[in-house]
């Protein structure tokens, strides 16, 4: 199945080189916002390093969740159920094409932040992505079940779930931007002290939310939790919705 | 050109927007969601005085949303129209469509206008908001900044042609929709001065008519620096208005020529 998705999307070169592209434009959209306010070069870091977790999510959500509404607008949901496939398996494969362009993500926007001479301890920053990584992915799951509910409405919730955690999560500013009652729904998010401890690692700043051991702890559980989270999301909906019979609706 | 067939894709393109409500609001969201993002970084670097010297106002808050509401209103017919040809690829009827006595173009007539009353809509809510919420002053400068607005819909549609000549040429061209999209964010100014880029870049900035628009639209209303002045930007965007329009649908039509001798626009 991962094959398959990497054999898909390497059929179109000029989508890659365009997503590529995306990251030095997002790079210079909030570059030129920090420039604006005079934040230098230490906010446009703290921007990269946000837009490395956002492209991890972009994956999760719509590579992993809104493919299932893909594959159902192509006709092709039906025949899948049908193939001696484990469907969590092929749906976890989907992150394949992730597996491609992630790294590459990685060294573009670790690569902007060596140029800008930032000093940053990039395995350490691994560290913590290998920790988020799951998180998402359990994420991504959870959102292949209510994708797989609720048609297209799910392209909604996968929209608002983005926008939201860009700005709740803080990607591209200091969480002390954020007021005092939106603070309290960044502290509801665990995605927030993955970024948080990110950037705190990547960068050697200070944590802004909890200590760094605190951060790494909840990290660790939700890395656990996540998955099994979203494994039980996706067969419930799925048990759902082949009881109606509605696998092949579109 | 028959009006009625222009009408008929209106009504189509309404009716179908009113079966999916949820992409007005999210839509409307959106747009207070682009304006956030740099007015939360405007109070993470914790300070107007860069904004103010490079602007000539201190309120951020209104400048961003102002940029935003541009965007959105800029973006839709790029996403509507160009789209537009992906989407009936996809479904298969863009070749009926090409088949029908009314061709393409009666129906992108119509999307535009859609388009436009959508975007009305889309941005008009966040734009009273702003002059609510944000201390952007409701004087004659609107007035002036509508006409930007309206008037830079014209060139906008003449590159949502380009755009859609792009995908009828390349088909899967998600990723190349975004990336456009994006770029004529950022080239257009959304959340910067356009004086900050360097020379190259300034000097793309300076041939896409959307900095105009944008320039334009936030100088009438927030009483600050045009580009060149009120009504030399506006002459420029005239300029646009006859340059884009032709220059699209020259792009378009040896395109689609071009297409339709190759392989015919039934592939998806």
């Amino acid at each position: 199945m991962a094959a398959k998705e990497i054999k898909v999307e390497a059929r179109y070169p000029i989508n890659l080189v365009c997503q590529g592209g995306m990251l030095f434009i997002f790079a210079g959209l909030f570059g030129s916002a920090w420039m604006m306010f005079g934040g230098g070069l230490k906010g446009v870091g703290i921007a990269l390093a946000g837009l490395i977790i956002s492209e991890f999510l972009a994956d999760s959500l719509w590579g992993v969740g809104f493919s299932i509404a893909w594959e159902r607008f192509q006709g092709t949901l039906e025949s899948f159920y049908l193939t001696p496939v484990n469907r969590f398996a092929s749906i976890i494969a989907r992150f394949g094409v992730a597996f491609l362009w992630m790294p590459m993500a990685l060294c573009v926007c670790l690569g902007m932040l060596c140029l800008m001479g930032n000093s940053i301890h990039i395995l350490k920053g691994l560290g913590i992505l290998a920790l988020i990584f799951p998180m998402l992915a359990g994420l991504g799951c959870v959102f292949a079940g209510i994708c797989l509910l609720y048609k297209q409405t799910g392209q909604l919730l996968i929209n608002f779930t983005q926008f939201g955690c860009m700005i709740f999560c803080a990607f591209f500013f200091p969480f002390s931007a954020l007021p005092e009652s939106m603070l309290w729904v960044s502290r509801a998010i665990p995605l927030s002290y993955g970024v948080d401890a990110f950037r705190a690692v990547l960068l050697g700043a200070a944590p802004e939310l909890l200590t760094l051991q605190q951060e790494l702890l909840i990290l660790g559980v939700c890395a656990i939790a996540m998955p099994v989270l979203g494994y039980g999301v996706y067969l419930i909906a799925e048990r759902r919705v082949m009881k109606i019979g509605g696998l092949r609706m579109y | 050109m028959k009006p009625e067939a222009v009408f008929a894709a209106f009504r189509v393109k309404l009716k179908q927007s009113t079966r999916y409500r949820g992409y007005w609001i999210s839509d409307i969201v959106l747009t207070f969601f682009m304006a956030f993002l740099p007015i939360l970084i405007g109070r993470g670097a914790g300070g107007t005085g860069i904004f103010a010297q490079l602007t000539g106002t201190t309120n951020y808050p209104g400048y961003m949303l102002l940029g935003a509401c541009a965007f959105m209103v800029m973006d839709a017919p790029i996403w509507q129209m160009g789209n537009w040809f992906r989407r009936e690829q996809q479904i298969g009827t863009l070749q009926s469509i090409y088949l029908a006595p009314q061709g393409p173009m009666e129906a992108l007539t119509g999307i535009g206008l859609f388009t436009l009353f959508r975007s009305c809509i889309i941005a008009g809510i966040p734009l009273c908001t702003g002059f609510l919420w944000f201390h952007l002053e409701l004087s004659g400068g609107v007035i002036l900044a509508l006409a930007f607005l309206l008037v830079g819909f014209i060139p906008v549609c003449g590159l949502s042609l380009m755009i859609g000549a792009l995908i009828l040429r390349l088909k899967e061209t998600g990723a190349i929709l975004n990336m456009t999209q994006m770029a004529f964010g950022l080239l257009m100014g959304m959340w910067c001065q356009v004086t900050l880029f360097p020379v190259a870049i300034r000097a793309i900035s300076y041939c896409i008519p959307m900095t105009w628009i944008n320039s334009g639209v936030r100088a009438s209303i927030m009483d600050i620096s045009y580009l060149l002045g009120p009504w030399q930007d506006f002459l420029v965007l005239l300029i646009f208005c006859v340059v884009m329009p032709l220059a699209g649908f020259l792009i378009f039509s040896v395109t689609e020529r071009s297409v339709k001798r190759r392989e015919g626009v039934n592939l998806f």
